[in-house]
């Protein structure tokens, strides 16, 4: 963005002044690191460009290895590809130029620097109770909406032994996995891990989220048991090493958080925070959020999400909702554990270093669902991520006497608002228009002309596509499970679980 | 006006310079912004395009017609008749002709292939324009981007030691 007191950015950029910051920040980012070093010795913008800790800590992620923060992402990614030494010339002071301002870069600036420990957020729309009945939680809540239970974890050793204190105390030395992509693999160790973590002003920082502490890390299962409410577990028939990851330790500081999405394969959820708060915004089923896109691959029913982080979405998109267009939300804290139902939509932020174990699992609630996602398709994930949106040719406007549900959210002019903020249905096939439109629609099309979008497993049935069959057509790979273990799953739960025949019968027909 | 040939479906895309050009609404989708226009139902059968003249529009229809995938009676089955690897191969030689153009043109392209959304092309406009960057001198980068050095003397100093891990 340009404004007054910015006249050194057209002779600093030249040719490229015609390009907005943001795209130049994408254009640097796909430097190797020396030439970044470079370039930013070409002119005063460049090397501003250049020295962006987010372009930094790209470059680190690509190179990935042994992870050992040095107080900055540069620093850190120079040393990591031993281009400067301990002791460097790296210990710059930061530079100013007068006459070069960017809105781009201050409100990047702006998030990393931020700070949270106000920003809780609690309207009592999230129920809380101490503890629930099995048959309470099954008749009010399971597949219903989400809870918040604050007695589940009264008795474990976590709530003591998980201070991060503690915690570097006991597994320093243990490497954890991180939510982060990059195509190496990153190597962290604990203690590198929280020196990290107090140094940094990341806007995304890196998050722990690990599925295999199990087998790193094994201690920490003593400390905690799976909530009664939440025993009933239809992977527990599987070998571990076939069953897909179902529990994840989680560590993040201020600012990180899982962004939006729904859990994989339409699992259910509980969470526990042992230490920290955590601020959880949900929505139903069929709800996409606004500036959120799902795509729905034609080929091979690959769900892939396009979202802001949850730290962007909360400063850049929930301030434009109206009233009636929020989500459901809650700020859980230490102590509390919260249950995402099947399908539901759910964003977090940290709002300070917090410590948590969750736990995704299969129910008699949610098994169907489970079950019908994995078949072969992709028209009914989008629906069942989407709703109607995920329909070709399906008008928004038959959501508008969508009845309240049990929670009080009206979601109809919400889908409408992200239809035009998007600016598309929020669901489109990633390949060709052709391929969108070729597969058989119009028989279902007609039949939903009265219907309103239902997480029911029979409605979302009919968008199954019956000429695909599990034998010959694609399995896609974001399905918990590959297919052969998936037969496997309904082969032993149909033995040893003889009550559930009934329901394997059904997801088989 | 759109018009139908042969089943198409046709648009009109405006430049601001008063320039009209009706394109297939098939290769006009391969822009994702015109494609949610149309989508949407925003569009209606002309779409003006503002900050891109119709010299680059021209070009960015250009690149659009060649990277349209094919439809018709080759369309469905494409990928299992024509070895799609001969394809790319064609694509490539082709792309690399199409962004022989001065450097002005190629950052318009840049920002006009950045506002429609045209992955295929601000992929090929941006590596073209990082390819430039890698590996040559300052005085290079400086000349082919038109940048001005605005270093005080003393002040590019320090940071060319600040940088020395560049040129080694």
């Amino acid at each position: 963005m340009e404004s007054a007191g910015n006249d050194r950015r057209g002779a600093a950029l030249g040719g490229l002044a015609v390009l907005p910051d943001e795209l130049l920040c994408a254009i640097v980012d796909l430097l190797q690191p020396t030439d970044i070093g470079r370039l930013a010795c070409v002119s005063s913008v460049m090397y501003i460009l250049c020295n962006e800790e987010p372009l930094w800590m790209s470059k680190y992620l690509f190179v990935g290895g042994h992870f050992e923060y040095k107080g900055s992402w540069k620093k850190t990614t120079l040393s990591r590809l031993n281009l400067c030494s301990e002791k460097s010339e790296l210990e710059q002071k930061a530079r100013h130029f007068d006459g070069f301002n960017s809105l781009y870069l201050y409100r990047r600036w702006y998030r990393c620097f931020t700070t949270l420990s106000s920003y809780s957020f609690d309207n009592g729309h999230v129920e809380r109770k101490d503890d629930l009945s099995l048959d309470h939680f099954r008749s009010q809540y399971d597949g219903k909406g989400p809870v918040l239970l604050g007695k589940l974890a009264e008795s474990w050793p976590a709530r003591t032994k998980w201070s991060m204190q503690q915690l570097v105390h006991d597994y320093g030395e243990v490497t954890f996995r991180i939510s982060q992509r990059s195509p190496k693999k990153i190597i962290m160790k604990l203690k590198d891990y929280v020196s990290y973590m107090e140094l940094q002003h990341d806007e995304d920082p890196l998050y722990i989220f690990d599925d295999k502490f199990g087998e790193s890390a094994p201690a920490l299962l003593e400390d905690y048991r799976v909530p009664h409410l939440f025993q009933e577990d239809l992977f527990d028939v599987l070998d571990y090493e076939q069953r897909p990851a179902f529990r994840w330790f989680i560590i993040g500081p201020e600012r990180s958080g899982a962004s939006w999405h729904v859990d994989p394969g339409l699992t259910s959820a509980w969470n526990t925070l042992l230490c920290g708060r955590k601020r959880w915004a949900l929505y139903p089923p069929g709800r996409v959020p606004g500036g959120v896109t799902v795509h729905v691959s034609a080929e091979d029913g690959d769900v892939d999400i396009d979202t802001p982080t949850s730290l962007q979405w909360w400063l850049d998109i929930y301030p434009h909702l109206a009233e009636h267009e929020k989500p459901l939300e809650c700020t859980q804290l230490p102590g509390e554990t919260i249950f995402v139902p099947s399908g539901w939509w759910h964003c977090v932020l940290n709002l300070e270093t917090t410590v948590a174990v969750t736990q995704n699992f299969v129910n008699q609630s949610n098994f169907e669902h489970v079950c019908l996602d994995m078949a072969p398709g992709h028209c009914h994930k989008g629906v069942c991520r989407a709703g109607l949106l995920a329909v070709p040719g399906k008008s928004v406007r038959d959501m508008e006497n969508h009845p309240p549900g049990t929670i009080t959210l009206n979601h109809n002019d919400m889908t409408r608002t992200e239809e035009r903020l998007k600016g598309s249905g929020s669901v489109r096939a990633s390949n060709s228009e052709s391929q969108y439109s070729s597969f058989e629609f119009s028989d279902v099309d007609k039949s939903l002309e009265n219907q309103v979008f239902s997480y029911d497993i029979g409605f979302l049935s009919q968008f199954l596509e019956k000429e695909k069959d599990h034998y010959t057509s694609v399995w896609s790979p974001t399905n918990p499970i590959g297919q052969r273990e998936a037969r496997e799953w309904l082969r032993r739960l149909w033995v040893l679980k003889p009550e559930l025949r009934g329901l394997i019968w059904k997801v088989h027909a | 006006m759109a018009t139908r040939e042969a089943g198409k479906k046709m648009i009109m895309l405006k430049s601001p310079d008063g320039m009209e050009f009706e394109v297939e609404e098939a290769v006009a989708m391969e822009s994702q912004t015109i494609r949610k226009m149309i989508e949407d139902d925003c569009a209606d059968t002309a779409i003006l395009i503002p900050n891109i003249n119709s010299k680059i529009l021209s070009r960015v229809i250009e690149y659009c017609n060649k990277h349209v995938p094919t439809t018709g009676a080759t369309g469905a089955a494409a990928s299992d008749t024509v070895a799609p690897a001969a394809l790319a191969e064609d694509l490539k030689i082709w792309d690399a002709e199409f962004i022989k153009v001065n450097r002005a043109t190629r950052f318009n392209l840049i920002q006009a292939a950045s506002y429609l959304n045209i992955k295929g092309l601000l992929d090929l406009t941006s590596q073209t324009t990082i390819d430039t960057i890698s590996d040559n001198s300052l005085e290079e980068i400086r000349s082919f981007l038109s940048t001005k050095n605005d270093y005080l003397p003393e002040e590019e100093q320090t940071i060319r030691r600040e940088n020395q891990w560049a040129f080694q």
